[in-house]
């Protein structure tokens, strides 16, 4: 019987950013200087103040 | 030959016609094996041992020159840090002496804050522009290619030392031991990577939590690199501490749980962090307990059980379930997921322990890497 190599997995890093007074979300790869809870832009829809709620690896498929 | 009724003759098919030659070709392994099987044994683990030695040695070699690529165009030193590296790579920890324990969790918070001070005032040498956020990155990063030699060092002398002595017995617990070094020391050689980018990592799930709930509360200094603010929750105040993020540190928490408690006096404790999961568990599972929920040498956890049965305080703990590799490499989206599910429990556990009026101290016990507050 032959055991299969496991495949590496390539885990990419996300930030997930959150409008304070919208709730609206969006999801982009990590950058460099990104961590959590750190005031970004203002929100496209409502003005309001967006910051990083998240940030994550998943895997790629 | 009638032994027991069986004919073993006729049961190996021997009679006047066998042939010799099969004979000794049955026969001869099996003496071969009897006087060598051990020898033979040795030769076979000793060459399994000896790939994940040399993946070892790549592991360790690897980390050691990201860590100098990282400090060189980072940091730019003036000088060439390689061999202010390697020779920190080498230092050692002699631990107290154990015959007599009494007084033994002091002594041994006493080395080890002095290797930590030791640590950071070394990295803060490379360089004099160098920032605390870089500093902690290295430092870390520092620890886990300190880490890496020494497994390469001790598992090299027992493989060698049994290849010298041909001494079976002696690489059998290496050879048990050998995956569950290997899977550290992929976990550590990832966990460069996560450190260099500043990015959150499993174990940073406690601060993370404990983060969010600080958010528009004025933080104040409890210990070294620990922070804390006060909050209102249903009639309940709240203390809420963490190590001061987004550096890489997990803080004194212990010294930080003390300052607070004897200012005061919280009627509760409770304690979210990471904790290993068992195989067959899923990553981000999240389960409450009692006790102190703190991983680390154990100084820390006696400091928090100390004081806490002094004032006769409960302690109550959330844990997040997560892989030893997980828990030091870039959070998982499971891990992260649970933040919302463990925020709610917090807070049931708050209503349920707490009348309006008493006071709770949250604790977020991690590595806060990548988290503020």
């Amino acid at each position: 019987m032959k055991f299969k190599r496991k495949k590496e997995e390539i885990i990419t890093p996300y930030t997930i950013e959150q409008c304070n007074s919208c709730n609206a979300i969006l999801k982009r790869k990590f950058k460099e200087g990104d961590y959590v809870f750190k005031k970004t832009d203002t929100c496209s829809s409502c003005k309001g103040q967006m910051s990083i709620a998240k940030i994550f690896g998943e895997v790629s498929a | 030959m009638d032994f027991l009724g069986i004919n073993v003759d006729k049961l190996l098919n021997f009679n006047d016609n066998s042939n010799p030659v099969m004979l000794l070709v049955m026969i001869v392994p099996i003496i071969i094996f009897v006087l060598y099987g051990q020898r033979i044994q040795l030769q076979v683990t000793s060459s399994e041992i000896n790939k994940s030695l040399e993946k070892l040695k790549i592991l360790k070699d690897d980390t050691r020159k990201e860590l100098l690529d990282y400090i060189k165009t980072t940091i730019k030193p003036t000088t060439d840090p390689s061999a202010k590296i390697d020779r920190y790579l080498d230092y050692f920890t002699i631990m107290p002496v154990d015959m007599d324990p009494n007084g033994i969790i002091q002594k041994i918070r006493h080395i080890m804050r002095s290797r930590e001070d030791y640590t950071r005032l070394q990295v803060k040498t490379i360089s004099s522009e160098m920032n605390s956020m870089d500093a902690s990155k290295i430092e870390n990063i520092l620890e886990a290619a300190t880490t890496l030699h020494l497994l390469y060092k001790m598992v090299r002398h027992l493989y060698l030392t049994a290849k010298k002595q041909n001494n079976f017995p002696l690489i059998l617990p290496l050879q048990m031991m050998i995956p569950f070094i290997m899977e550290e020391a992929e976990a550590l050689k990832d966990a460069v990577s996560a450190f260099k980018q500043g990015q959150p990592i499993g174990d940073g799930i406690g601060p993370m939590i404990v983060g969010k709930m600080m958010i528009g509360t004025e933080k104040k200094t409890a210990a070294f690199e620990t922070v804390w603010s006060e909050k209102e929750f249903e009639g309940r105040k709240l203390y809420l501490m963490k190590a001061e993020g987004p550096s890489a540190t997990v803080g004194r928490p212990g010294d930080a749980l003390e300052r607070i408690i004897s200012e005061n006096k919280p009627d509760v404790i409770v304690m979210v962090d990471a904790a290993l999961k068992l195989e067959g568990e899923d990553s981000g599972t999240v389960s409450q307990g009692f006790g102190a929920a703190i991983g680390g040498i154990g100084t820390d956890r006696y400091q928090i059980e100390e004081v806490a049965t002094k004032y006769k305080i409960p302690i109550y703990a959330i844990v997040i379930k997560q892989s030893i590799k997980e828990a030091i490499t870039l959070m998982k989206k499971e891990i992260a997921d649970s933040a919302e599910k463990v925020t709610s429990q917090i807070h049931e556990m708050i209503k349920d322990n707490a009348k309006p009026g008493q006071s709770v101290l949250v604790i977020g016990v991690g590595n806060t890497l990548g988290v503020s507050q």
